[in-house]
């Protein structure tokens, strides 16, 4: 890795509170959904949270916590890993605020057709940047960048009207899509402008869901968690690279969980159909066994790295 | 969602689950940027980040995004000023004379023998409006008709972008007279 210019801790811990919120942001939504599953199951298909479900709730959501970010995160940490993760304890979720957004969100108890999870996330993330808003206030500097953004939107809607003689559909206003078309606009015309010519298609995002009334009445709706277009990290733009370790990874693997990989991804036919297909006892265990194989190449996965590390150890050791 | 050919779920649902332990963030947005556009590649170090660890993936994602973003900001700066980015089809000009010039209504592209080491020396220079609306961060590429890179780089104070990578074996009069032979300007 390339050596990086040495920052102190607190220093780091504020440029992960502020230019670099949404690496923190990230970070946590990743770890909490990691440790979400006892909460889906709890609120599965519920229609209204009573009194003693909420109280529940707001223990997992604490269990939660307390697994997610309450305990650091590897021993020992680099620099940056000591503080992402100081950043996370500081930015951590109001458990108080979760359960409410819990119990009034359909898509999250699984009664919509938004997975569960992808809802949880979603809440995850606007209940983040609300705090994170909360703490910065809407400074001076913030109130002269909201309103260039929302002239270029409003240019841009103008536009749309113009072009096709209709009101962009519904929701337009707040989703991803506006935010890219912001942001395309900016670097075209107003490149060598210092407040507004760096900033980040998120932190547009995050301008609007603050400040834009139509975003904060999406919000306030029973599914506030819908399903929208998230920017969504597309591992075929890594390619070939995690491809090929990723074919090395399966490679390693025993037989029968080689074979189950290939049955369930690589079209391979040839599974023996005879006493298996069609019954239940069956596909539970070809789904074992999927997961199986889908945990045993994470873990090979993350050991590529960690030899890697080793490596770089030794190497260190070498020149000392 | 799209639907993903089958290794790509596979890896898909492979990374969906794995841990994230903060050491992502040691993958910085510079690095990537750089990468992105050419003027490194991925240590072994940090291919593995990518592979191991989400948040570096989810860096990796929004500088491409950004990246993508820029460049078609560029396209439209370019179709507002009325440049013409690509020469077309060029005829069969070349001569076998160096320097070979191909000159095209908004730039032109110089290629010459290298005085010294018997390589070539290919220079693109931009016209004044075009100039006019590249950045000095404004990475650009010249690539041919078969998509092979001749240049990449930022301007200097000339306007022009000089590469000493001839990527043929062919001579560059050999491969201007190819059928199709055609050279476009690209944000990288």
């Amino acid at each position: 890795m390339k050596p990086m210019p040495n920052i102190d801790h607190d220093r780091l811990v504020e440029l992960y509170l502020t230019g670099w919120w949404r690496k923190t942001r990230a970070a946590i939504v990743h770890r909490f959904l990691q440790c979400s599953d006892r909460l889906i199951e709890l609120i599965r298909g519920v229609d209204v949270v009573d009194e003693e479900l909420s109280r529940r709730i707001d223990t997992e959501i604490e269990h939660i916590i307390v697994q997610a970010i309450g305990q650091p995160w590897s021993t020992p940490m680099t620099a940056r890993q000591s503080a992402i993760w100081d950043a996370a304890r500081a930015a951590c979720p109001d458990r108080r605020i979760l359960v409410q957004i819990i119990a009034s969100d359909r898509a999250v108890r699984g009664l919509s057709t938004v997975p569960p999870k992808h809802a949880l996330g979603r809440l995850l993330k606007s209940h983040l940047d609300s705090c994170h808003w909360e703490v910065l206030g809407l400074t001076e500097h913030r109130a002269r960048v909201w309103s260039k953004l929302r002239r270029i939107s409003a240019d841009l809607l103008h536009e749309y009207q113009a072009q096709h003689g209709r009101d962009p559909p519904p929701g337009y206003r707040c989703s991803p899509h506006h935010f890219r078309d912001i942001r395309t606009r900016i670097l075209r015309d107003d490149l060598h402008d210092p407040r507004i010519a760096e900033i980040k298609v998120d932190t547009i995002e995050e301008y609007f869901g603050r400040l834009c009334e139509e975003c904060r009445q999406l919000v306030r709706l029973d599914e506030t968690s819908f399903d929208e277009e998230q920017p969504q990290i597309d591992e075929s733009d890594l390619h070939p690279r995690l491809i090929r370790m990723l074919k090395r990874c399966i490679d390693q693997l025993e037989e029968p969980l080689q074979r189950v990989i290939r049955i369930a991804y690589l079209g391979d036919k040839s599974w023996s159909p005879t006493q298996d297909t069609g019954s239940q006892a069956g596909d539970t265990e070809f789904e074992r066994l999927r997961h199986e194989a889908l945990r045993q190449l994470r873990r090979r996965l993350d050991t590529f790295r960690r030899d890697t590390d080793e490596e770089q150890a030794r190497n260190r050791k070498t020149l000392e | 969602m799209k639907n993903k050919p089958g290794i790509e779920k596979l890896l898909s649902d492979v990374l969906a689950l794995q841990q994230e332990d903060g050491r992502g963030a040691e993958l910085t947005e510079e690095r990537v940027r750089d990468v992105l556009l050419g003027a490194s590649s991925l240590t072994d170090a940090e291919e593995h980040l990518l592979a191991s660890s989400p948040l570096a993936r989810g860096t990796y994602a929004t500088v491409l995004e950004e990246v993508e973003i820029e460049r078609e900001a560029y396209r439209q700066r370019c179709e507002r000023a009325g440049l013409h980015t690509s020469t077309g089809s060029l005829l069969a000009a070349a001569t076998g004379q160096y320097p070979l010039v191909i000159p095209s209504d908004d730039f032109s592209v110089t290629v010459r023998p290298h005085p010294i080491d018997g390589g070539w020396v290919i220079t693109l220079a931009l016209s004044k409006q075009f100039r006019r609306i590249t950045g000095p961060a404004d990475v650009l590429a010249l690539v041919d008709d078969r998509n092979v890179t001749w240049v990449r780089g930022q301007l200097n104070v000339y306007g022009e972008i000089h590469s000493y990578c001839w990527p043929y074996h062919e001579t560059p009069a050999e491969r201007s007279r190819e059928p199709g032979f055609a050279l476009r300007v690209l944000h990288a």
